[in-house]
């Protein structure tokens, strides 16, 4: 469901649909720049309702994204 | 003296009268204008109705998406502008010094679009949800700095806000740039769209848009029944080169800028820099006024502006009273950062096809009598002078020539 989202965000930025897979590094694979970066954050935040920061040091995976919103649901789950 | 001569070897017209140089050119040379009643907002409530607004555009037709995401209107003109101009002058970027191409470009209103939508955000969702391309979209330089990015250029380049003479400070300063030796190509113009609610709002302060809401009717320079100036949009940029750099690769020349002068009226009440801008533009030349077969006025058609510009060219012209002047930014909409380069183009593209731009007028004014081109008309055209002038008295004119 979270990949599905991010694949639509991707698109969105214009990102080629063929380049956008679970391994996909933002930053060495995507060419992602800081705004395309924030972008994705605000995408997900309308989506899920969740703040992830994207913008650390290491470049991260498209399934290392999806497990971030994926932990940040539940916490927001259990917190209520 | 300039150590190097410049000239012009490619044109690229992003236009409410026409996208590239011979559609634009069709309708500007026999009349046709582009101005039309506001479609891009309900105007009903809106102290403005007309516009030179560009009815079919696809950025995707030129600019690869992820540009396009980032970018506001007046960058996806700019982009396609110079992608045209390129084509136009067989320009390859790739086998050129990219520390020798730079790019110089007017803007006034930066991005509207974009802005609007901020609003939008900020007021709906808050601040933390404000799209990430709001300060590097809207700012007027994002279209110089989207063409460096997108061509890889790397030489001197530089982005002029300056009222209505915005494009004819980047020309200015662009044609210096290759007259000095910094640059053997400049990618010369600028872009604007203006056309939302909010950006018609801040223009509409200015107290120099028509509010008249017959598009036939709204944009009449030197007329005695003028109102102001329509806004338009678009860009038109130009591919400048060292004569030696075009004669080098054996590009297709259009025409020379022979000469440009820029002054400023601190009186903007006054049009004796203007005059002097004319006339010094004429003599670095060295032509005589007798020389130049048409002038492009600047025509922003307030009643004061007119009258002082009219005034200065009937002065500049007193040798030479019969000397064509024309205004086509009343067919298509005044363009500030594009404003200039549009009328250079058509200096250039009247030289070539010996027909000269036409301009709207219904009742001449007896305080600016000059020989207006109001029909179409072949003619001959060695030399043109282009004028611009901003609401504060800045003043430029070029004189270009074959």
């Amino acid at each position: 469901m979270v990949m599905d989202a991010l694949k639509d965000i991707l698109l969105d930025l214009g990102i080629p649909e063929q380049e956008i897979t679970e391994a996909a590094l933002l930053r060495k694979d995507l060419q992602l720049d800081s705004t395309e970066t924030v972008d994705i954050s605000l995408g997900l935040k309308r989506r899920f309702g969740v703040n992830v920061k994207l913008e650390s040091r290491k470049d991260m995976t498209l399934g290392d994204v999806c497990e971030m919103v994926n932990q940040a649901i539940a916490a927001t789950a259990t917190a209520t | 003296m300039s150590k190097h001569d410049v000239v012009i070897t490619g044109i690229g017209i992003i236009n409410p009268a026409g996208t590239g140089k011979d559609e634009f050119w069709h309708n500007i040379s026999t009349g046709k204008s582009a101005i039309r009643a506001i479609s891009r907002f309900d105007s009903t409530d809106f102290p403005t109705k007309v516009a030179g607004e560009i009815a079919e555009f696809a950025p995707a037709d030129y600019i690869p998406r992820r540009f396009i995401v980032k970018t506001d209107r007046f960058t996806h003109y700019a982009l396609a502008a110079t992608e045209l101009a390129l084509q136009d002058a067989a320009l390859d970027l790739t086998q050129e010094d990219s520390y020798r191409v730079g790019v110089w470009f007017g803007n006034n209103a930066g991005g509207w679009d974009i802005c609007e939508r901020g609003f939008y955000e900020l007021y709906n969702d808050g601040a933390t949800m404000v799209n990430p391309w709001q300060a590097t979209a809207w700012f007027p330089t994002a279209a110089q700095g989207y063409v460096t990015i997108r061509y890889g250029i790397r030489g001197y380049s530089k982005s002029f806000v300056c009222d209505r003479a915005s494009g004819a400070s980047g020309l200015y300063f662009g044609i210096k740039s290759i007259q000095e030796g910094f640059n053997d190509v400049v990618i010369a113009g600028g872009s604007e769209a203006p056309i939302t609610r909010f950006g018609m709002t801040c223009y509409y302060e200015t107290g120099e848009v028509s509010a008249a809401s017959d598009p036939e009717k709204a944009y009449l320079p030197f007329d005695r029944n003028r109102s102001g100036l329509v806004l338009g949009e678009g860009s038109t940029v130009l591919v400048l080169e060292s004569e030696e750099h075009a004669l080098g690769r054996g590009a297709k020349v259009y025409g020379k800028v022979v000469s440009g002068c820029m002054t400023t009226d601190t009186d903007p009440t006054s049009g004796a820099n203007f005059e002097r801008c004319m006339a010094r533009a004429i003599q670095s030349a060295q032509l005589q006024p007798t020389d130049i077969d048409i002038v492009l006025a600047e025509g922003c058609g307030t009643q004061q502006s007119d009258r002082i510009e009219g005034g200065a060219i009937a002065n500049v012209f007193a040798q030479a009273p019969n000397v064509a002047v024309s205004v086509p930014k009343a067919l298509y909409g005044h363009l500030y950062g594009a404003s200039c380069v549009t009328e250079v183009a058509c200096s250039l593209l009247a030289m070539e096809t010996e027909q000269l731009p036409t301009m709207n007028q219904t009742e001449p004014d007896s305080d600016c009598r000059l020989n207006f081109v109001t029909q179409p008309q072949s003619h001959t055209v060695r030399h043109a002078l282009v004028n611009s002038r901003a609401r504060e008295g800045v003043n430029a004119s070029f004189v270009i020539g074959k």
